[in-house]
């Protein structure tokens, strides 16, 4: 009895010796930081203590999106813009592709590193053409990306274009350990670039390969930089993050929004683009009146993506 | 008896069906002139083919020589899709369609065509001769879809005529199910807004309508491969 007495008044005594411990940790911890942080750039520490954009209120969201037009501007030069339009009600974004006219020109690539802003060195393309055999069907293995005849469509050959499939299901954000990205009410899969802190895990969870990590500071020609851009879309990244492809959000969240710089460049006009919900839009015709499919459908991640063949 | 050129071209290949046919017993009168203009047709010598193992041929390949970066070719090709053109009035009715791909000055055709007897020639000696027709049968000719008379319209099977602008109709006659699939939006390409203008493109601005088979285009450069990214 009393040794049981004994040990429960040593256990008590180291708790209180460890919760001393840790408080004296936090405190100095937090002194310091406050040091720091009280010795540097005021905007700097607001970004520092910032909450995701989802959770930003209208007002803060302003503040924010004016600092960084005004940051942007002093790097890039005027004009330059920076928004953040929410996603609209009642309307679900959904893509298509027609496999059967697209030659593999790679026009879609170059346009979405153009009108996104994709670092041209480290090159990142969001963008993938996969050159396949007709006679092998689609078959991602035999598949290449690096394909350079003279002439395009090889004979024999039929191209796949690959971009995040954004899925409705999407295991990506599921792994964020910061939720750094999350799915947008309108479908769109996006990424904080100021929360994501560049573990990969989310490129590593994606089985479309769609992700792509800025291994080093991202390098644009200064007279090519889009400077229309959106927070969640195409503004100037940092290095160490994570970024894909958001249908163009900075395009499509406008009220008279365009289409994806992709579908506007496509010679052969292979790529669809609208809205689920309304019934007259081309995405809702192309799964009304054609047979699509989706890629990998035995992972159940419900891409809004779709491929079909116009023939 | 004809010699016109998009014959002349096809000649070679009509030799053997020719011949099939004779065997056959059953010659038309079309291939006996195929093969009478190609008794007549002394064939070129053959040009040096550009090739991937040809040497120091490169500048001779179109595109070849376009020293921009690819971001530079899109971005010129994105601030060309205007719809309209600037200055000139949207076609009204169905769609909103930019102007028919018409070759420079060509257009409208009665400036040359008003005073000219429309008398059924098939030679192109002086005029459009860039022209080769190679779309379906050999039994096609110009006015099949030109009207001979104002020259300004084409002319459906019905003899209705049809502005230049919108000669999706025509192209419709025998190719119902694309123009379906063009109307919903499926087939061809669209530019402008998601929901609100936008802009169609014609059935001739990607398809040659004299010779509709879709030409090669050239790649934009591959990737760099992961192990070449630093």
């Amino acid at each position: 009895m009393s040794s049981k007495k004994k040990s429960e008044e040593a256990c008590e005594g180291m708790s209180s010796a460890g919760s001393d411990r840790r408080k004296f940790l936090a405190v100095s911890a937090a002194a310091a930081a406050g040091g720091v942080l009280a010795s540097c750039d005021p905007e700097w520490r607001e970004a520092f203590f910032r909450k995701r954009f989802k959770e930003l209120n209208g007002e803060e969201r302003e503040r924010i999106l004016g600092q960084m037009t005004r940051q942007s501007q002093r790097t890039f030069g005027k004009p330059f813009k920076v928004t953040g339009e929410a996603a609209e009600p009642g309307v679900s974004f959904a893509y298509g592709l027609d496999l059967s006219r697209c030659v593999g020109c790679r026009k879609c690539v170059y346009a979405c590193v153009s009108e996104n802003n994709q670092s041209r060195d480290p090159q990142i393309h969001w963008i993938r053409v996969l050159e396949m055999e007709k006679e092998k069907g689609i078959d991602l293995f035999d598949s290449t990306a690096y394909y350079n005849p003279r002439k395009v469509p090889r004979k024999d050959h039929f191209y796949m274009p690959v971009a995040c499939q954004q899925c409705r299901r999407p295991q990506c954000t599921t792994v964020c350990p910061v939720g750094a990205t999350w799915k947008e009410p309108d479908g769109i899969v996006v990424v904080d670039y100021d929360w994501c802190i560049g573990c990969r895990y989310c490129m590593v969870a994606c089985p479309y390969g769609a992700r792509h990590f800025n291994w080093g500071r991202p390098k644009i020609p200064k007279d090519e930089v889009n400077r229309s851009t959106h927070y969640l879309g195409n503004r100037p990244r940092y290095r160490g993050v994570v970024e894909k492809c958001t249908f163009c959000i900075q395009r499509v969240r406008k009220p008279n929004g365009r289409y994806p710089a992709c579908v506007e460049i496509c010679p052969v006009g292979a790529r669809k683009f609208g809205d689920l919900n309304d019934s007259k839009s081309e995405i809702r015709q192309l799964i009304t009146h054609k047979r699509v499919f989706i890629l990998k459908e035995e992972l159940n991640t419900k891409p809004r993506f779709f491929y079909f063949y116009g023939v | 008896m004809s010699n016109h050129s998009y014959l002349r071209v096809r000649a070679r290949r009509a030799v053997p069906i020719g011949i099939m046919l004779l065997l056959f017993g059953g010659c038309s009168e079309r291939s006996d002139g195929a093969i009478a203009s190609k008794s007549r047709y002394v064939a070129p010598p053959p040009k040096p083919r550009p090739g991937p193992k040809g040497k120091g041929k490169k500048a001779s390949i179109p595109g070849a020589v376009d020293k921009r970066s690819p971001v530079q070719i899109v971005n010129a090709e994105l601030a060309a899709l205007k719809c309209p053109p600037p200055g000139v009035k949207p076609v009204r009715g169905e769609f909103t369609l930019p102007l028919p791909p018409f070759s420079k000055g060509i257009y409208p055709c009665d400036e040359c065509h008003e005073g000219m007897d429309a008398k059924p020639r098939r030679k192109l000696t002086e005029e459009h001769t860039n022209i080769k027709l190679n779309h379906g049968p050999r039994e096609r000719w110009c006015y099949d879809c030109h009207n001979r008379k104002p020259r300004n319209s084409l002319r459906l099977a019905s003899g209705a005529l049809v502005d230049f602008r919108k000669s999706y109709k025509l192209c419709g006659q025998c190719h119902g199910p694309k123009l379906r699939d063009w109307r919903l939006g499926l087939h061809g390409k669209r530019f402008g807004q998601w929901r609100g203008k936008k802009c169609n493109l014609l059935c001739a601005h990607c398809h040659d309508p004299h010779s509709p088979r879709f030409k090669g285009i050239r790649p934009l450069p591959p990737p760099t491969r992961p192990i070449h990214i630093r």
